[in-house]
């Protein structure tokens, strides 16, 4: 537990410090002749969903070498029920920008898992309880976009920062078990995103990893349009 | 136009994958919990009558003249020889001990003891216990067993049984039992020491169990419930509120097939069993 807590101290001071960095960063902008044209650094929000995210009830983090064989009182009480399929909303996304230079974005995205199943009876095959985990992610993240043109963006990002998840399982005997949270790092590799469009634009990431899917595709629109960017 | 985009792009974001990430499983009949609590039962029988049998056919062979006794060893303790110390008997390499009375098992008023000092880890798995069997008639016994050292203390098993002998040997096995009675336990299987369930059984039309063959490190056969019928109720020592009844009834038996009717809280289905 004391172990837990000095690992989240960690990620949060690195979130802390990725945060910091991106507002640093910001500020070491040239903006000569960029107030006097009313041009405020471009800016965007996202909306996205991702497919299968990592969170923190991945089998693998589960993985238990006890290989004793079940009591017959487990047995017993496990076949009184069955689990249903396991549904998930895949990662729901909101993400916001800005741009610091031509070839970087910074920003932040927070990010909402939910995976549900239903419980079910053997013998009269109704839903006796459900189990559901939910989880909530904030990645600030460092775009870097290697294609730009006015239609087409293409681009590789990093993100790092932390995630909870609040879990509640179902256990044997009926009703659901204690619900607990955890705490852990949320991290996401993207190696290839595209966007199309201009003001409002569509966009998708593959070749990811991480707590915001594999494969995530969205749409955004970009609040301040640099148009002068473009054009470069 | 723009609402037509905005909405394409919504549609195609949520619409492109599936959210199933793993598929359910639904069992294919609703009384497995009810088979397992009935294959436990029949194990715990089966024990009890495999540890009369020991003794029955230990009679056999003391009572034997003297000309047939390494063929009734050979046929009935195959793989063990028995082996005399201070008036117990033992089957070597075995933790089974017979203390015989000194009258034959036979003998109306007779009280022979087996006593399992470990539990044998074959199949059924049979857990240490003591064993009494009195002679109350022709053929007919009372068997009661205990087991005062066990971890959990909940077992008792307290049955009348009538025998006859094998005919057709395909194992060592030297009786097929007509049982009726009862009796409690808290299972006993490898992880024993989780269990809280509290398993009550009576038969409730006398159960015919016959010998199966199986080869296991100390026994090769073990007893199966070819006719009859039986009620359970299981409890939980950690819950109260568990309690659930299994009604069994074999509709037929043989050494290849066994058909029975499970009914478990008010749900009936049919079972087949095959030989192992």
């Amino acid at each position: 537990m004391i172990n837990k807590l000095k690992m989240f101290r960690k990620i949060l001071m690195l979130v802390v410090s990725a945060t910091i960095f991106a507002g640093v960063a910001n500020g070491q902008m040239s903006y000569r002749g960029y107030y006097n044209q009313k041009h405020m650094p471009e800016a965007e929000i996202r909306f996205s969903h991702g497919l299968l995210p990592l969170t923190y009830d991945f089998d693998l983090f589960n993985w238990s070498w006890d290989i004793a064989p079940p009591s017959l009182t487990d047995q017993y009480y496990s076949l009184q029920t069955y689990r249903g399929n396991l549904y998930s909303t895949g990662a729901l996304s909101m993400a916001h920008s800005i741009k610091v230079a031509k070839w970087l974005e910074m920003g932040a995205t927070l990010t909402y898992v939910g995976n549900f199943r239903n419980i079910y009876s053997t013998a009269t095959n109704e839903i006796v309880d459900r189990e559901c985990s939910r989880s909530l992610f904030f990645t600030p993240t460092l775009r870097f976009a290697w294609f730009n043109r006015e239609w087409v963006r293409m681009y590789s990002s990093v993100g790092l920062g932390v995630g909870l998840m609040i879990k509640q399982p179902y256990e044997r005997g009926g009703g659901n078990g204690e619900p607990y949270l955890e705490w852990g790092p949320s991290i996401q590799l993207t190696g290839f995103g595209i966007s199309v469009g201009k003001r409002l634009f569509w966009f998708s990431e593959v070749q990811t990893i991480g707590t915001l899917g594999v494969f995530t595709m969205g749409v955004g629109y970009r609040v301040v349009p640099d148009k002068r960017r473009w054009q470069r | 136009m723009r609402a037509k985009v905005i909405l394409s792009m919504v549609l195609l974001t949520f619409s492109a994958y599936s959210c199933i990430l793993e598929e359910g499983y639904k069992p294919e009949k609703r009384t497995q919990a009810a088979k397992l609590i009935w294959d436990a039962t029949s194990n715990v029988i089966s024990g009890n009558l495999y540890a009369a049998d020991l003794a029955l056919k230990l009679d056999l062979w003391m009572t034997a003249p003297e000309s047939q006794k390494n063929q009734i060893e050979d046929r009935y303790f195959p793989g063990s020889k028995i082996r005399v110390t201070q008036g117990v008997w033992n089957l070597t390499g075995t933790p089974v001990f017979i203390y015989p009375d000194n009258k034959s098992i036979h003998t109306v008023g007779s009280v022979w003891k087996v006593m399992f000092a470990d539990p044998l880890y074959t199949y059924p798995p049979t857990r240490r216990m003591h064993i009494t069997i009195e002679c109350t008639g022709d053929l007919e016994w009372q068997i009661a067993t205990y087991d005062g050292e066990a971890a959990n203390d909940e077992f008792e098993f307290e049955m009348g049984l009538s025998g006859r002998r094998v005919e057709n040997p395909a194992n060592a096995a030297g009786y097929i039992y007509t049982v009726s009675g009862g009796g409690s336990y808290i299972p006993f299987e490898y992880s024993f020491i989780n269990e809280s369930l509290i398993i009550s059984y009576e038969v409730s039309a006398e159960m015919t169990f016959h010998p199966q063959s199986v080869q296991s490190l100390f026994n090769n056969y073990f007893y199966r419930a070819y006719q009859g019928k039986c009620s359970i109720t299981v409890n939980d020592k950690k819950n109260s509120a568990v309690d659930d009844k299994i009604l069994v009834e074999i509709l037929s038996g043989s050494s290849t097939r066994i058909l029975y009717k499970l009914t478990y809280n008010g749900t009936t289905e049919n079972w087949e069993s095959s030989t192992l």
